[in-house]
């Protein structure tokens, strides 16, 4: 037998379990706008974790001069022949421009043309040299008040009783500690699924695909097993990728020329 | 991919129209996002102008940052789960809302959270949610061990992995059939994941690295279960190209409805929802 587990217990207002785009954004948002704790249980480092970890050459999801939030509602509805949540879709354009400038505003690089105004590239898209973006967001959530980060910790379990949350069991990954989170609110903001289908590269090459290979789908497994309903699981994510030719093994993530 | 079928591949995109100073900007691009490519680009001596660039489609993931799958949530991105919330990937019925949409929906989500613990802060647990609560963590702490014990493991994390990525790809639609699936397939990844969900109750971890790995396979297999559910409960081609049903080859009005899914006693059970017209939505029926 192994030395036994050390447990660690934790009491939180709030838990973040993800601290990507998402988790990091939402615990600057507590930490702005409440004096609540705000605990992020992130099994990297937020660093560099996420889907932004190698970062992002444009703002994808804009409401560009001249359009409205609604349009972008339309183009979305239309893409996905119907089956979305507008409700979702309106509220969260609502909010795409704005927090971009406040991304700006901590010291996200946004490309101007000549005359100030924003690179587009098409009609939803502007340019950003966006190589530091999570860096960026994660400096923020490191010296925002009542937030405490716990790097390379994974949680694998909700704490349910009645259909409500009462926090989260996780391990940490470099020592033999086990987290027992207690949290009046918890926002899971995982990532989504890669590598539940054989990738197009074999071996040690495994691993270069479209979508960072470490989001294994930890946030929709936790919720499928407490009994949480989940939608649309069906509508798969496909891409259309730069073919990568194998001569040796090189530490490439994320190659995308056009996706849907 | 229909062209490589019908064997007109491979498939290019067009880079060589591009000028030098386009190369340039192109390599800036890549270096803001996947630097691999920009060096490999630099390494071939070969810039995208001088050389058309060779595409294919990738196998298929499930991000609620592109599709709709993921947590079923009301207006302010609170799940069934009270007090659960969920945003970016993992919550469903937002696609293409890339990173200013995981932004927009980490505030909302905030807000909301903000707004309840502000108004119910002082609710206390009641002594028997303590002691279910405590019994729950024991059981997770057990599992935790169970794996760092094991010394009887038949199959290594990553042998089952590759058997599952095997079943998901042949059986469930992945690249090599095209995307493509029909019932029996379905059927036939459904008991196979099962073997393996057996098979992963053995697996041994010598570290805490490692039973990371355990667990992301263990999760890997549940949102498997869910998928393949998924793509046999909606009885019809929705979308093309990515997802063709063959038993079902066409549009059909009955399913303009969400599928969505729910564990209970350990079953899934699908439930068709209709489409919110709202600007608001309220869980009710929880």
């Amino acid at each position: 037998m192994r030395d036994k587990l050390q447990v660690k217990r934790i009491d939180t207002d709030v838990l973040i379990i993800g601290g990507g785009t998402a988790g990091c954004y939402a615990a600057l948002t507590i930490s702005r706008n409440s004096n609540l704790s705000v605990w992020i249980a992130e099994k990297a480092n937020i660093r560099r974790s996420g889907c932004l970890a190698a970062g992002v050459n444009a703002i994808n999801a804009y409401i560009t001069k001249g359009r409205v939030p609604q349009d972008y509602v339309d183009y979305a509805t239309k893409d996905a022949a119907g089956i979305v949540r507008r409700d979702l879709l309106l509220t969260a354009a609502e909010r795409f421009n704005e927090v971009t400038a406040d991304m700006e505003r901590l010291g996200l690089v946004i490309l101007k043309d000549e005359n100030g105004d924003d690179v587009t590239r098409g009609n939803r898209n502007i340019k950003i040299n966006g190589e530091n973006f999570k860096p960026i967001l994660a400096r923020a959530v490191t010296e925002a008040e009542r937030i405490s980060v716990l790097n390379h910790v994974n949680i694998t379990d909700l704490l349910v009783v009645d259909n409500r949350v009462y926090g989260a069991v996780g391990f940490s990954i470099r020592e033999e500690t086990v987290y027992e989170i207690h949290a009046g609110a918890v926002l899971v903001a995982t990532g989504g699924a890669a590598g539940l289908y054989k990738p197009n590269n074999p071996g040690f090459s495994r691993h270069k695909m479209w979508y960072p290979p470490f989001n294994t789908g930890a946030g929709y497994a936790m919720g499928i097993q407490a009994g949480a309903e989940m939608t649309t699981f069906e509508m798969r994510s496909l891409h259309c990728a730069v073919r990568i030719r194998l001569h040796r093994p090189e530490p490439s993530r994320r190659e995308s020329v056009q996706s849907r | 991919m229909k062209e490589n079928q019908l064997g007109n591949g491979p498939c290019y995109l067009r880079t060589t129209s591009m000028t030098a100073e386009q190369d340039e900007d192109l390599l800036k691009a890549y270096l803001n996002m996947a630097p691999s490519q920009t060096l490999k680009w630099l390494e071939s001596g070969k810039m995208p102008s001088e050389q058309d660039v060779e595409i294919q489609g990738t196998e298929p993931y499930i991000v609620g940052g592109h599709t709709a799958s993921g947590y079923w949530v009301n207006t302010n991105r609170e799940t069934t789960i009270r007090r659960l919330y969920a945003a970016g990937d993992v919550a469903g019925g937002c696609p293409q809302k890339y990173v200013t949409g995981a932004l927009a929906e980490g505030e909302i989500a905030a807000l909301d959270i903000i707004r309840t613990l502000e108004s119910e802060r002082s609710d206390s647990t009641v002594e028997e949610t303590e002691s279910l609560l405590d019994e729950q963590t024991a059981q997770i702490l057990h599992t935790y061990e169970n794996i760092r014990n094991e010394d009887h493991a038949a199959f290594s994390i990553e042998e089952l992995e590759e058997a599952m990525q095997k079943v998901m790809d042949e059986y469930a639609g992945g690249i090599a059939c095209n995307y493509q699936f029909n019932e029996r397939q379905l059927k036939l990844a459904d008991e196979k994941i099962d073997q393996l969900i057996r098979l992963s109750e053995q697996i041994a971890a010598s570290d805490m690295h490692e039973l990371l790995f355990a667990y992301e396979l263990k999760e890997r297999l549940v949102v498997c279960k869910s998928v393949i559910a998924h793509l046999r409960s909606r009885k019809e081609t929705r979308w093309h190209s990515f997802n063709e049903n063959l038993d079902y080859p066409d549009t059909d009005d009955t399913y303009f409805k969400y599928l969505n899914s729910k564990r209970i006693d350990g079953e899934l059970q699908m439930i068709l929802r209709d489409i919110v017209e709202e600007a608001s939505y309220e869980h009710t029926d929880q």
